[in-house]
C-alpha cells in the first residue's frame, strides 16, 4: 500500500515538475516537518542524485528523515542516516554545520548504548553486547578516536556480568560453564580496567565459589564412583583457590561488607582451612547474632534458626549458658 | 554457607561401605552406620541421603549416639572430631566387634582407628590402617588402599 502511495507521489511531483532543476531540500524539509517521513524519504532519495547532493543540509535531512524511519526491527535507517550525517559533514567544506551535524551524529551513535542497555534490561545479552561494541567502535571512528571509554566499560560490564551471572541459578552441565565464561569474562574486562574494582572481585570469586561447592554438593550421593569424588574434590579446591585472593581483594575494599566475610568464611570452610574459617565465621555471627534472637523471640520454635544460635553460642561465641538453653530446646523440639 | 565437608564425608563413609567386606555375620539385616559426634552435619547428611539405601541386599540404617555405650553392632561408626577423645574408650568397647572405626584427628590410626579422615594439603582425603582392619576382620578393596593419602601396611 505505502508503495503505491509514494508512487503516486513521485508521480505528483514529476507532474509537477518539481524535479526538473527546482530545489527538492527546501519542499523535503516541509514534508519533514509535516511528519510524512515515508514521502520526505522519496524525495531526498531523488535529491542526493541530483546537484543537491553537494549540499551539506541535503543530507543532514536525509539523516534526521531516516533516523524517524528506524524501526525497533532494524537499525538499517539509522545506519544510512548515520551514513547521511556523514556526507553532510563531507559537504560542510566551511565547517559552519560542524557542530550541529555532530550533535546529530552523536544523538543517533547513542542510540546504540541504547539499545545495549534495553538488551540487557531484556536479558538480550549477547545483542546487548554487539550493541554496545558498535556503540563505542562509531563513536571512535566518526566523533572522537581520542574517547576514553572506561567508566562506561566498567559500568557496562559489571552490569552485564551481573546479568550473567544472575542465569547461572537456572542453568546446568555446558550452559552453564558458558554462561560462567562469559560472566567471567566480563568482570575480567573491568579488572583489566580496574584491578581493585570492588563488585568484579567480589563476583567473580562468588562464581567461583558457587561452581566448586555446587560440584561438590550435587555429586549422586550413590553412583559417585571414589575416583570421581576425589577428582572432583580436587576440582572444587581448585576453583575455591581460584576465588580466594579475588574475595581477600573484596573483602580489603570492602571489610564492612557481610557478603565479603560470609564470602571468605564460605572459601575457608571449603578450603579445610579451620583457622580461618573460624575467624571470618566469628566475624560473620557477630553481625547475625542479634538477627538470630530476633528471629528466636519472634518465632521460638524455629528450628533451624535455633540449631544456628547452637551452633554459634558452641563454636565462634562461646557461651556455656546460652548454649545449654538453646541446646535444651533444640532436644525438646525433637524431630 | 554450603557445607561442603558433610556431604564430603558422607559420601567418603557410603563409598568405605561399598569397598569393604565385612564378615559373614555382618551381611544379614540392616546395615547400620552409626555417628558419635555432637555435630549433626554428618548424621543429617547421611539421614537425608542415604537411610533407606541399599548396600548389597542390606538397607542402610542411620544412627546418631550421644555415647559409646549406646552402641552394639554397627557396621561404620563414625567418631567426630568434637568426641575424638574418646577413641581409646571407643576401641575397647568394639574391640570384639567388626565396626569399621572412621575418626577425624591427625593421628588415630595409631588410636585403633581403620580409616581416618586428613586433608591431602587442603583437600579432604583418608588414611587406612590395613592392621587395625585386619584386627576387625574387615578386608579393604585394593581400589580404596590405593587411593588413599596414606596406607599404613
Amino acid at each position: 500500500m505505502r508503495f503505491f502511495r509514494n508512487i503516486l507521489f513521485l508521480g505528483l511531483l514529476l507532474c509537477s515538475g518539481l524535479g526538473l532543476g527546482q530545489d527538492l531540500t527546501p519542499k523535503d524539509h516541509a514534508l519533514y516537518q509535516a511528519k510524512d517521513y515515508d514521502s520526505a524519504r522519496v524525495v531526498i532519495d531523488m535529491a542526493i542524485q541530483t546537484p543537491e547532493k553537494y549540499n551539506s543540509q541535503t543530507w543532514q535531512l536525509r539523516g534526521l528523515i531516516y533516523r524517524k524511519l528506524e524501526t525497533t526491527e532494524s537499525t538499517m535507517n539509522r545506519e544510512i542516516a548515520i551514513e547521511s550525517f556523514v556526507q553532510a559533514r563531507k559537504t560542510d567544506t566551511t565547517g559552519i554545520y560542524k557542530e550541529k551535524i555532530n550533535e546529530y551524529l552523536y544523538n543517533t551513535i547513542i542510540r546504540y548504548y541504547n539499545d545495549a542497555v534495553n538488551q540487557l534490561n531484556e536479558f538480550k545479552l549477547s545483542e546487548s553486547e554487539k550493541s554496545y561494541v558498535l556503540y563505542k567502535s562509531k563513536y571512535i571512528e566518526l566523533l572522537d578516536p581520542n574517547k576514553n571509554f572506561s567508566n562506561e566499560d566498567l559500568e557496562y560490564y559489571n552490569a552485564l556480568g551481573g546479568s550473567y551471572s544472575r542465569t547461572l541459578v537456572q542453568l546446568s552441565g555446558k550452559e552453564y560453564d558458558i554462561a560462567l565464561t562469559l560472566a567471567v569474562n566480563c568482570y575480567g574486562k573491568v579488572l583489566a580496567i580496574d584491578s581493585m574494582n570492588y563488585t568484579a572481585n567480589l563476583n567473580i570469586a562468588v562464581m567461583y565459589y558457587n561452581k566448586g561447592a555446587d560440584l561438590i554438593l550435587n555429586q549422586d550421593p550413590l553412583n559417585t564412583p571414589i575416583e570421581q569424588l576425589l577428582e572432583n574434590i580436587a576440582t572444587a579446591e581448585a576453583l575455591f583457590l581460584k576465588a580466594l585472593p579475588l574475595m581477600k581483594k573484596a573483602y580489603a575494599l570492602n571489610p564492612d561488607n557481610i557478603e565479603t566475610i560470609e564470602g571468605l568464611s564460605g572459601i575457608y570452610f571449603g578450603l579445610n582451612d579451620q583457622e580461618n574459617y573460624i575467624l571470618f565465621q566469628t566475624k560473620l555471627d557477630k553481625i547475625n547474632l542479634p538477627k538470630y534472637l530476633e528471629i528466636y523471640n519472634q518465632n521460638p520454635t524455629d528450628r533451624k534458626n535455633i540449631e544456628e544460635l547452637v551452633r554459634i553460642y558452641s563454636s565462634t561465641l562461646k557461651d556455656e549458658t546460652q548454649y545449654q538453653k538453646f541446646k535444651t530446646i533444640l532436644d525438646q523440639l525433637g524431630g | 554457607m554450603k557445607d561442603t565437608r558433610s556431604v564430603t564425608k558422607a559420601l567418603f563413609l557410603y563409598t568405605f561401605a561399598t569397598l569393604i567386606d565385612w564378615p559373614e555375620d555382618y551381611r544379614k539385616g540392616n546395615f547400620v552406620i552409626g555417628v558419635l559426634s555432637a555435630s549433626n552435619d554428618v548424621y543429617n547428611e547421611l539421614n537425608t541421603k542415604y537411610k533407606g539405601k541399599s548396600i548389597g541386599s542390606q538397607e542402610i540404617v542411620v544412627q546418631k549416639f550421644a555415647s559409646k555405650s549406646e552402641i552394639d553392632k554397627v557396621h561404620i561408626l563414625y567418631l567426630g572430631q568434637d568426641k575424638s577423645d574418646e577413641i581409646t574408650s571407643l576401641t575397647t568397647h568394639l574391640k570384639t566387634k567388626s565396626t569399621l572405626i572412621v575418626t577425624d584427628k591427625d593421628g588415630h590410626l595409631s588410636k585403633g582407628a581403620v580409616i581416618n579422615f586428613v586433608l591431602d594439603g587442603s583437600k579432604q582425603s583418608y588414611e587406612i590402617s590395613k592392621p587395625n582392619a585386619k584386627k576387625y576382620n574387615l578386608v579393604i578393596a585394593t581400589k580404596l588402599t590405593s587411593l588413599a593419602y596414606k596406607v599404613i601396611e
